[in-house]
């Protein structure tokens, strides 16, 4: 009986396990049976009240503008050890043309292979001196180039950057041996199941011929036909003072960043102008269930989504709190069902994108082959679960209050803070953007919240991707009666055959 | 030490921030070597035997909490591998006063970030980043999985997450590309008995193995005070701190601290070339791997540097061959990995379609034999070391978590006996020679003590 009580009572485990057993003669004692000294541990069942409450705090940026319309972004934090230097563009994979996806990841990566006076090989070398190896990022709305640097090797961090976006050099050579490139990057990534399952959801999200609608590398057969004019001319269109802002994130001041933009970027001129945002989207019901064959996978990777809200709308800051009750965190229904309480999967985790023009909803998780059906209905369920079981209100502070106050561990390096400056500027968002999120959380209610939920988690508008085995999914999806299954094969690899003679190569 | 540990979820004498050299300090030129900055503390150890390290730092609002456990991989027993990773992820499922779920929908809530542990060959650790005034909950969380563990381990919760990191294998082993390649050039290395021969993840039938008596006996041998430290970083008040560390975790009860039995480093006495049918990837690709010396030993420094030599940037020796000029590599990478015992220095190169991993084993080889010769120059070690040094500040950088303060301060102190140990590491670098590197060629990476695998996808074989 005391172990019963123990088992249901771990708080008393301690003393239950210190006391010790009675003598047989304290049996005949009068009196009821002595009471177990106390556990001097007991204290511990009561978590910790939390300190005096902390403010939210959003990260600040200031900004600026050359006379050449040249935007500045400043996020000053005098004792970080390191300075990022970045140059961001208004131009990503959605501003790729018609025919020509993979063509934006191509010209910015181009910008590695030579500018002004050096080759590809002596810009790394001078990027080598700082310490640095220059880093390109593509995203859907944007791009960008930069380095992180000690904080006196700034300005020449800078100058290297200006002159990859200035003066690159575009050449047919660095055109030829960048595509090769890319197109090996191409075939190893399309082996890939989470690369695949990526690829699968932006097409049945945003469909081929939206600007969202592939991946922001391409896929093979497009990328072998884009051209040296082609570069260029994305180049010539996209990179420029009015699509252009220097960002900078460290020990350094608005003043020293305007003056260091001036000197070397403050005579660019350029017709460049910003693309206009993607057109936004409604979803539709789902017809299919898109399958990805992946033969004898272990595992089958699901991904699902649907077309959501753009960056900066005012909604989003609901949408964002039903998404942690759902599947945003790791304490989320969605994880806590699939991995702790099922033991499915490794991690299940859903996310809001609020891109520029059609933001997307979106969730991903690799169970085990053998649960793919039973996994993808509890998703399902779990969001039907939204309005069956509806938000409360301590899920809903729980989640608006972690998302308001994780914002500082958000952007704890200079990295992170010039990311999101060129996010600001990439999508147009006012420079007090994180402020303003951290208002509408605060002002949430649970009405609006539980509406969201309602509007947003809807399992027959999502967009369902499997990649795995075909014979797992032909046996386990029909009966799901969620869309006729649909095989869709991966992209074609480039074709084998070795290179060309390229001992040459390059210059 | 470039490095992955295995993670469970996805997923000061107390002075301020480091000095840092002012943006427009010393002109343009040969500047001088920066400042180290100083990354200061204050360790002190609990009666019963709990290491403290304290660091103070207020440019944000937040304390991060970094408790390290001297066990791993290593001290796993026999036909257990993977089991102090499975062990790492018990840690998560409550304990005596702390539910099941529970952990992560507090700090979540909290607005904590960096939530998570890691399992590595040498230690296991265990992080969250708060809001400075949840400081306190953090405290009560790591202390009471650190003394009542057991008492809210059930076989319910030991069956989920052993499914949880079979999946967590799955999806880095068996379905990742080249993960199963790994894996087998892995155990040429380290053969079966070997402590290092799991590489943490350890095998499917060991894991299927493990039992709840498992779990409770590695507790009480290896999760005592004594074998542990405990490292809290950022916006805090010293003397709070520290009442608070007595009282979260000053009546856990001493035990005495463990010791593991050492072992003589191993090396291989020929080549061993391994052939693998590559399942996931789509590609071929070459891997070659050396036994090295062991992390901060004499030669671990030379091998960061020569593994930046050879594949940091465009115009690094491998990255230049294999891509830039001969077109035959999709990627090309280097690395150290550093361990407590003794390391691996390896270099994988993937295919560019069509091209045999044959003909990628040449070309690093004629590579390697240049650094042998003594080729590499001066402008090539002073580039590597810069981008080590740019490397190492970034670690200065965030509070905790992955690659953040707290894990520097206690690598330094599990490793040197010393959290300060950044000006010393800084220096070995510093110091780092182009004939020392040629030495270190022709010392550990020599042909007839590597292993080479030669991963192909089925379709592209014979090719």
């Amino acid at each position: 009986m005391r172990r019963a009580i123990c088992l249901a009572l771990p708080a008393l485990l301690a003393a239950c396990a210190t006391a010790a057993p009675p003598p047989a003669s304290t049996a005949e004692a009068p009196g009821p049976p002595p009471a177990p000294p106390p556990d001097p541990e007991a204290w511990r069942a009561t978590p910790p009240a939390p300190g005096a409450a902390v403010p939210p705090r959003a990260p600040e940026f200031r900004r600026d503008r050359l006379e050449n319309g040249l935007a500045v972004y400043v996020s000053e934090q005098p004792s970080m050890p390191l300075v990022t230097v970045s140059l961001g563009f208004r131009a990503g994979s959605g501003a790729d043309p018609a025919g020509k996806a993979g063509l934006a990841d191509l010209t910015w990566r181009l910008l590695l292979e030579g500018a002004g006076t050096r080759d590809a090989l002596e810009l790394a070398d001078a990027f080598g001196e700082l310490g640095a190896n220059p880093a390109v990022t593509v995203e859907r709305d944007g791009a960008a180039i930069s380095a992180t640097v000690l904080p006196r090797h700034a300005g020449a961090a800078l100058a290297l950057l200006a002159e990859m976006a200035r003066r690159p050099r575009l050449a047919a050579a660095d055109l030829e041996r960048r595509k090769r490139q890319q197109l090996a990057d191409l075939a190893a990534r399309v082996g890939d199941p989470r690369f695949l399952a990526g690829w699968a959801l932006s097409e049945a999200v945003y469909g081929g011929g939206h600007p969202y609608g592939h991946p922001v590398s391409g896929l093979p057969a497009a990328v072998a036909r884009l051209t040296l004019a082609d570069a260029r001319r994305f180049h010539r269109e996209n990179a420029g003072p009015a699509t252009a802002a220097v960002i900078l994130a460290g020990p350094v001041t608005l003043g020293e960043a305007r003056a260091l933009a001036s000197k070397h970027l403050g005579a660019w001129r350029s017709p460049a102008r910003p693309p206009p945002p993607p057109a936004a989207l409604e979803a539709s019901p789902r017809r299919e269930v898109v399958l990805v064959p992946k033969p004898g996978l272990g595992q089958t990777v699901i991904s699902m989504g649907r077309p959501a809200l753009p960056a900066g709308h005012p909604d989003l800051e609901a949408l964002l709190v039903a998404n942690e009750v759902y599947g945003g965190a790791f304490s989320s229904r969605l994880n806590m069902n699939l991995r702790e309480k099922r033991g499915y999967t490794y991690a299940a985790y859903s996310r809001v994108e609020a891109l520029r023009g059609a933001g997307l909803l979106a969730l991903g998780t690799s169970v085990r082959a053998d649960v793919t059906g039973e996994a993808l209905s509890q998703v399902m369920l779990e969001m039907r679960g939204l309005s069956e079981r509806p938000v409360e209100d301590q899920e809903m502070a729980g989640a608006r209050d972690g998302l308001m106050q994780r914002m500082p561990g958000t952007f704890e390096t200079a990295e992170r803070l010039a990311a999101a400056a060129a996010a600001l500027h990439w999508r147009d968002l006012p420079l007090d953007h994180f402020a303003r999120r951290v208002e509408r959380l605060r002002s949430l209610d649970l009405p609006s919240v539980r509406s969201a939920a309602a509007r947003w988690f809807q399992d027959g508008v999502m967009g369902v991707v499997l990649v795995g085995d075909r014979a797992v999914a032909e046996k386990q999806i029909p009966a799901l009666a969620i869309g006729d299954l649909t095989a869709r094969q991966p992209p074609e690899p480039p074709a084998a055959g070795p290179p060309r003679r390229a001992g040459a190569a390059g210059r | 030490m470039p490095r992955i540990p295995f993670l469970a979820a996805l997923a000061a004498a107390l002075s301020a921030a480091p000095p840092v050299a002012a943006l427009a300090a010393p002109p343009a030129g040969a500047a001088p070597a920066d400042a180290v900055p100083a990354l200061a503390f204050e360790k002190y150890r609990l009666p019963n035997g709990l290491t403290v390290i304290l660091h103070l730092d207020r440019r944000l609002p937040l304390t991060a909490v970094d408790v390290w456990y001297h066990v791993g991989a290593w001290h796993e027993p026999r036909g257990r591998s993977g089991f102090a990773h499975l062990f790492e992820h018990m840690m998560f499922q409550g304990s005596r006063d702390v539910g099941k779920e529970q952990h992560s929908r507090i700090l979540e809530r909290a607005g904590g970030t960096i939530i998570n542990g890691s399992t590595d060959f040498d230690r296991t650790n265990y992080f969250e980043t708060v809001p400075r005034n949840y400081l306190e909950t953090a405290l009560w969380l790591e202390s009471d999985r650190m003394g009542f563990l057991p008492e809210a381990m059930t076989q319910e919760k030991l069956d989920n997450q052993r499914e949880v990191v079979k999946n967590e294998r799955r999806q880095s082993r068996e379905t990742a590309p080249y993960g199963l390649a790994e894996e087998a050039l892995w155990h040429a290395l380290f053969p079966e008995g070997h402590p290092y021969h799991g590489a943490v993840i350890g095998s499917m039938a060991d894991l299927s193995a493990a039992t709840l008596e498992d779990v409770k006996a590695f507790f009480r041998e290896w999760y005592a005070p004594s074998n542990a430290t405990l490292a809290i970083a950022g916006d805090l008040e010293p003397s709070e701190a520290k009442r608070l560390v007595e009282r979260y975790f000053g009546s856990l009860p001493a035990r005495p601290r463990p010791s593991a039995a050492g072992r003589d480093p191993v090396r291989l006495t020929r080549e061993v070339v391994l052939r693998h049918e590559e399942a996931v990837a789509t590609l071929p690709r070459l891997s070659v791997a050396w036994h090295s010396p062991a992390m901060f030993s004499p030669g671990d420094e030379l091998a960061d540097v020569l593994s930046a030599v050879l594949s940091e940037g465009r115009s690094s020796r491998l990255q230049r061959r294999l891509l830039h000029e001969k077109q035959i590599a999709q990627s090309v990478a280097a690395s150290q990995q550093s361990m407590g015992a003794q390391s691996v220095f390896q270099i994988d190169a993937v295919a560019r379609p069509g091209v045999p991993t044959e003909r990628l084993l040449v070309e690093v080889d004629a590579v390697l034999s240049e650094v042998r010769a003594g080729k590499v120059t001066a402008h090539e070690v002073r580039r590597a070391v810069n981008k080590i040094e740019t490397q190492l500040m970034k670690r200065l950088e965030r509070l905790g978590g992955y690659r953040g303060r707290t894990e520097l301060l206690q690598i330094y102190d599990h490793f040197l006996g010393d959290p300060g140990g950044l000006e010393r590491d800084l220096a070995r670098y510093r110091a780092v020679t182009p004939a020392a590197l040629a030495a270190f060629a022709r010392e550990w990476l020599p042909r007839e003590r590597r292993a080479v695998l030669h991963a192909v996808p089925a379709a592209t074989e014979g090719r």
